[in-house]
């Protein structure tokens, strides 16, 4: 695990060999205490990469790395203090390093800082008496008690001055000098062989080490050349003396990394602070605070309510960050399942200065998750988007509006950053690597141009819902011009609000299901395909003239995936039990169920609406699919397109008679199954009694079927309406089951009346 | 109070020691002001033939009694009733099978009788003596037979059984009363054998001389007592003060104070020789579902104060057959005038076309929006209430035949088909979450409509297990209108082997 720190940039080479290896279990030299076995493995394969990659250096630099006195004299520690702000951990986008071995970043520590009462602490060179310069933190203020720069035993108290614009470095002024502080005086001309002298905690302590300069290089598909060499680092001539400080992993050939770092493009405490309120004021200008009102899931008698409002399925209003791109054009930033946005009911977006403006619902965005709206009026402000590409903004300053939409709450905090790397995202667009959360991170760049918003890939169809949603990546603004054009190109047509009524449609495969277990899927020869059987769903019946009786779908099928067109994660089928599938319905007690709890007594039936229909649905209606199902142990694929079903009991229309305190719904497929009431007979089912009202006190039970209303047969809630004009009270026939009686309804003197 | 008063009378054969009587169970989730009563019955009638019935019985008991009694000293009034009828009081212990725990279990279960004939003809509770395989009888004087079981009517719940008397041996027996001449106030007796204590005597008054009992008033009302009656005391007589046998008790309330329950002589007049002749009350089916004119549980009155309102025909059945429809009004059978007011009058009306003549044409006359029509039906047989019960040990569950009276909601589901009656716990089909009342569909893809073909594939399967064959069972069931498929595992063995 010792092994020298060589840093290897080239993560075109390492990132596909260790990609899988995640940050804590590769933590190089940082934090020995982290290492497990699998660092271990991922260290030794990574040097042999290593090995490969390096050549040892022409000639001799500094005798076995030995450094001058007076440059020992300038290596100083720069220690943050760092503190919790409002309750949030420090984070620090700076404090963490790529690891050269795994290739992902790793935090260097900063909540064991906190944790073991110590302050974090980075490399720094000191350049004047009162001037050390250090790689960048990135950290922001609130969470630093005090900085310190440290030479030996002594310290003194120092303040970030400077930040250069292009490199990733900055200066601290020191409350006064160190006493045993020598600044380094950086000798242009100074002759090679070169090397490099990093100053870092390494390992078991602080050291400082020296390797060759060069011997790695990098060439672009372009034929641009770069050296490789590790950064934070300076360059020290064959003598010893200081050559130049090197703040960037890449160098391009020649010798442009020997111009004074006086010389680089530096801002000011006054510059910094100017653009920082710049970004500030854009952002509050362009990203607005959007209210999503949804209407509330129905619930049906005899369904639980889910009570946990903290899920998006049952939320009734979100809030969300949303970028003003146009006028008439907001983008909001919040991945809606296309469940949760058929609720969409009304858009509201605040500004910052407090005023509120009611929006339209556009559309859906197909590749993230996110939404376009356009406000009733032309919004006064709107963003400027950067088309600079993420790979020239490398190791640039950039601003950062970090607004963080909790509930009605926002909370925004700005601060500068720079992106070390790019990386390949999604559908290999380049995405800009920032070390920490980029949830809410909006990248400016010193222009006040926007360069990169926060978006999420849309969750795939059929994802579980307790997964987590999709992590936000950067994107670069320059895509974004696209969702101010038509939204054909861009919008996601089936992720759309509906009426209450479309909402309640399912997607129709025309099938009943039961979940398979370990036993069935054995029994049935698909065990491997169901992960013994915790996947899948046996098909107990198949309704004549549905899209699955009609491609020859039989009972004792076994559904185990689908795949929608266009995505290319398959999802298992799964169904959930319901109420009465252990167990039979007490039809033989029913007369002893009191009133009160009539609203609790769940469907008798399987319900219609199970998780395949939803899933179906979520596809989009007439959108294709494939189908992989079993029959008799061998694997069959099936594509379908899928249909919008007939109605069930969850969508059917529904009489409401309030004077009578009973509710009747017509009949639907399922229901006329389990009743065995042939289409084309009569009944209207009824869905709800209320207790101690006229329907109870005539006795009436819930999911009895009402057959003739006033001696009309009934079956439609336009039937129920006419018949029920001609006389009260009504005089109803009922059937439970097999039996059937006669019963008066006898409506309450004024309807609603207790 | 034990566990055991809590129980219905249909399920007082628990195996163990338990006594079969009078209980009736209000439903614990009911409200308190619903009738607290479930059961069977069976109600009264001008029965024509009941004159010459009683002729038949000669009271040899009675002669023993002295005559002369005041009437105004009423303790030797009571006390010469019940020395009349005490000599034929018996107490029954039975051996019971009992399918409903998944498994067939042997226990013992009590009741009381009352001989009617000096040949030793027992009458009883069909609840006494369902699924006895052995009947044992004490009578008063110490004598002790075992006896046969010669006619049993769930609908009634009477029971006929016989002692197996040495040749020349006879008992003393009683005579039934009219309980069509009771007036509430009448003072009455209970005599059994209450929680097996038997020569029990308890006293009260007919409550309500026809007691409507909602489920439980197929053929017959009831006679409702406060004289005491417990689980014990079912298929013992009802004695009224001249002695006489009015009733045989079968079932009490465990809530709502002193209320019994006796099946009225004359249905035990009407059902007795029918029994003796059929071994059953040979009840013909029309399927006719009836409401009275003035339904108040309903909330409905129906025009009319003549004949009673068809409320649909039974699926299947004589009357769905000839087109009677909901909403007739019956007014005639045949030639005679049927009328059912409330509901204790339905009874009656149920009664009358349970006699018809089984196969014959019956013209009925029903009013059909202001019109009078005849219909012609044809009787069938009611045939078996109950299902045929088998138990199928290894795959720990008994199952049941599906009769249409018996469980007409599972009917309703399959109309011939096999139900899972019992699930043993633990046992392996518990385990696989088999549920009692899961309809069977098919076992191991072959479909199965009767016991019989349960029990050909259960000796299939269990001789298989032995050979060390397929381990496995797959069951298809409709439980709730849908098919569940089950496995059984038997490498998982929750019976052992």
């Amino acid at each position: 695990m010792f092994a020298p720190r060589r840093y290897f940039p080239s993560f075109f080479l390492m990132k596909p060999l260790l990609f899988s290896l995640s940050p804590v279990a590769c933590v190089g030299g940082l934090l020995p205490r982290r290492i497990s076995n699998r660092g271990l493995a991922s260290a030794v394969v990574g040097a042999l990469w290593l090995v490969v990659g390096w050549t040892p250096a022409r000639g001799a630099a500094l005798a076995e790395g030995e450094i001058p006195a007076p440059v020992l004299a300038a290596l100083v520690q720069v220690e943050a203090f760092v503190q919790m702000a409002e309750g949030e951990e420090p984070a620090a986008a700076g404090w963490s390093q790529r690891c050269p071995k795994c290739g992902e970043y790793h935090v260097n520590g900063l909540d064991d800082a906190l944790a073991d009462e110590r302050p974090a602490a980075v490399g720094g060179y000191l350049v004047a008496p009162d001037r050390v310069l250090a790689p960048d933190p990135m950290i922001h203020p609130r969470f630093v008690r005090e900085w310190r720069v440290r030479l030996g035993a002594e310290s003194v108290t120092a303040r970030p001055v400077a930040w250069a614009a292009d490199r990733k470095a900055v200066l601290f002024a020191l409350e006064r000098p160190l006493a045993a502080g020598r600044p380094l005086v950086f000798s242009p001309q100074a002759s090679g062989p070169y090397s490099v002298l990093t100053y870092s905690l390494e390992g078991d302590g602080w050291g400082a080490l020296v390797q060759p300069l060069g011997g790695s290089w990098l060439t672009r598909p372009d034929g641009r050349r770069f050296q490789t060499v590790p950064g934070d680092s300076i360059v020290l001539a064959a003598d010893g003396s200081p050559v130049a400080p090197l703040s960037s992993e890449i160098l391009p050939l020649g010798e442009a990394w020997k111009a004074p770092f006086a010389s680089w493009p530096w801002l000011d405490e006054a510059a910094y602070r100017d653009r920082l309120a710049a970004v500030e004021s854009a952002a509050s200008d362009v990203i607005l605070h959007a209210t999503l009102q949804l209407r509330p899931v129905p619930v049906q008698p005899g369904e639980d309510p889910s009570s946990d409002s903290d899920e998006d399925a049952n939320a009734t209003t979100l809030h969300a960050s949303a970028l003003v791109l146009g006028p008439g054009r907001v983008l909001v930033l919040r991945g809606l399942a296309p469940a949760v946005t058929a609720r969409l009911e009304s858009v509201t977006l605040t500004r910052g200065d407090g005023t509120v403006m009611p929006a339209r619902f556009v559309a859906s965005v197909v590749e993230f998750g996110a939404l376009v709206v356009e406000p009733e009026q032309p919004l006064p402000a709107t963003v400027r988007l950067a088309a600079t590409p993420w790979r020239e903004q490398r190791d640039r300053l950039l601003f950062a509006a970090e607004i963080r939409v909790k509930g009605e709450e926002r909370r925004a905090h700005y601060r500068h950053l720079r992106s070390a790397a790019t990386g390949v995202g999604l559908k290999g667009r380049d995405v800009p690597e920032f070390a920490g959360a980029t949830e809410g991170l909006f990248v400016f760049d010193q222009e006040g141009r926007l360069v990169g918003a926060p978006l999420a890939k849309r969750a795939d169809p059929g994802a579980e819902r307790w997964a987590s949603a999709p992590d936000p990546f950067t994107v670069q603004a320059d895509e974004l011009r696209v969702f101010a054009d038509e939204p054909a190109a861009w919008a996601d047509a089936r992720n759309v609000p509906r009426s209450a009524a479309d909402e309640r449609s399912l997607g129709w495969l025309g099938v009943e299901l039961q979940p398979l277990d370990r036993d069935l899927a054995q029994a049935h020869g698909v065990s491997a395909q169901t992960e013994e059987g915790q996947s899948g769903a046996l098909v107990t019946y198949v309704y004549p003239d549905s899209p699955a009786g009609r491609v020859g779908l039989v009972a004792g099928d076994v559904l185990l995936r689908i795949l929608p067109a266009g995505t290319q994660r398959a999802v298992p089928v799964r169904v959930e039990a319901f109420a009465f599938s252990d167990q039979p319905f007490p039809w033989d007690r029913y007369d002893q169920i009191p009133d009160a709890y009539f609203d609790r007594i769940p469907r008798p039936w399987a319900p219609a609406e199970n998780a395949l229909g939803a899933l179906l649905k979520e596809f989009g209606f007439d959108s294709a699919y494939r189908l992989d199902y079993a029959r008799g142990g061998k694997l069959s694929t099936l594509d379908l397109t899928v249909e919008r079903g007939p109605d069930h009991y969850g969508s059917a229309p529904e009489a409401v008679a309030t004077a009578y305190g009973l509710r009747l719904r017509e009949l639907t497929f399922e229901t006329r199954r389990f009743y065995q009431i042939p289409a084309g007979q009569p009944g209207l089912l009824v869905a709800r009694i209320e207790a101690g009202g006229p329907g109870a006190v005539a006795g009436l039970k819930p999911y009895e079927v009402v057959t003739a209303v006033n001696d009309q047969p009934v079956s439609t809630v336009a039937e129920f309406e006419s018949a029920v004009a001609v006389a009260q009270p009504l005089r109803l026939g009922v059937r439970r089951m097999h039996q059937t009686r006669l019963v008066t309804v006898i409506p309450t003197a004024a309807p609603g009346a207790p | 109070m034990t566990e055991g008063m809590l129980r219905s009378p249909s399920r007082a054969g628990r195996p163990g020691r338990s006594h079969r009587t009078p209980t009736t169970v209000p439903s614990r989730l009911g409200p308190r002001r619903a009738s607290p009563l479930f059961g069977l019955a069976f109600a009264l009638a001008a029965v024509a033939a009941w004159a010459g019935l009683a002729s038949a019985f000669s009271p040899a008991a009675r002669a023993d009694v002295p005559l002369a009694i005041r009437p105004d000293d009423f303790r030797a009034v009571v006390n010469r009733a019940k020395e009349t009828v005490f000599p034929a009081v018996v107490y029954l212990r039975c051996v019971v099978e009992n399918f409903e725990q998944g498994r067939r279990l042997r226990g013992t279960a009590s009741g009381s009788g009352v001989v009617v004939s000096a040949d030793g003809d027992i009458l009883t509770n069909w609840h006494v003596v369902d699924r006895a395989l052995e009947v044992r009888c004490l009578l008063n004087d110490g004598r002790a037979f075992t006896a046969d079981v010669i006619g049993v009517d769930k609908d009634t719940d009477l029971a006929l059984v016989r002692l197996r008397l040495p040749p020349g041996e006879s008992v003393p027996f009683a005579v039934l009363g009219d309980s069509a001449r009771l007036r509430e106030g009448d003072f009455v007796m209970a005599l059994g054998a209450p929680w097996g204590l038997n020569r029990s005597v308890s006293f009260g008054i007919v409550a309500c001389a026809r007691r409507y009992l909602p489920e439980s008033s197929e053929y017959s009302s009831w006679i409702q007592t406060d004289a005491s009656i417990s689980p014990g005391n079912s298929g013992g007589p009802l004695v009224d003060t001249e002695g006489r046998v009015i009733g045989i008790n079968a079932r009490g309330s465990m809530e709502g104070g002193d209320m019994g329950f006796a099946i009225p002589s004359e249905t035990v007049a009407l059902v007795l020789p029918r029994l003796r002749d059929g071994g059953d009350a040979g009840w013909a089916w029309t399927g006719l579902q009836m409401q009275p004119l003035r339904d108040f549980q309903r909330n409905i009155t129906f025009e009319g104060d003549t004949g009673v309102i068809i409320a649909g025909a039974d699926e299947n059945s004589p009357a769905r057959e000839a087109g009677l429809q909901a909403q007739d009004r019956l007014l005639r059978i045949d030639d005679h005038a049927v009328t059912a007011l409330m509901e204790e009058d339905l009874p009656d009306v149920r009664r009358r076309l349970a006699l018809l003549l089984i196969g014959q044409p019956v013209t009925l006359t029903v009013r059909r929006a202001g019109q009078d029509l005849e219909i012609v039906l044809r009787p069938r047989a009611k045939g078996r209430v109950l299902g045929e019960e088998l138990a199928c040990p290894r795959w720990d569950f008994t199952v049941k035949a599906i009769n249409q009276f018996e469980v007409p909601d599972l009917h309703f589901q399959r109309p011939d088909g096999v139900y899972i009656f019992g699930v043993l716990s633990p046992g392996n089909a518990a385990g696989s979450g088999l549920s009692s009342r899961d309809i069977l569909l098919r076992i191991n893809g072959l479909e199965v409509r009767t016991v019989d073909e349960v029990r050909r594939l259960h000796a299939q399967s269990v001789a298989a297990l032995a050979e060390g064959g397929s381990r496995r069972l797959v069951l298809s069931v409709l439980r709730n209108g849908r098919s569940v498929q089950i496995v059984i595992d038997f490498t998982r063995d929750y019976s052992g082997g």
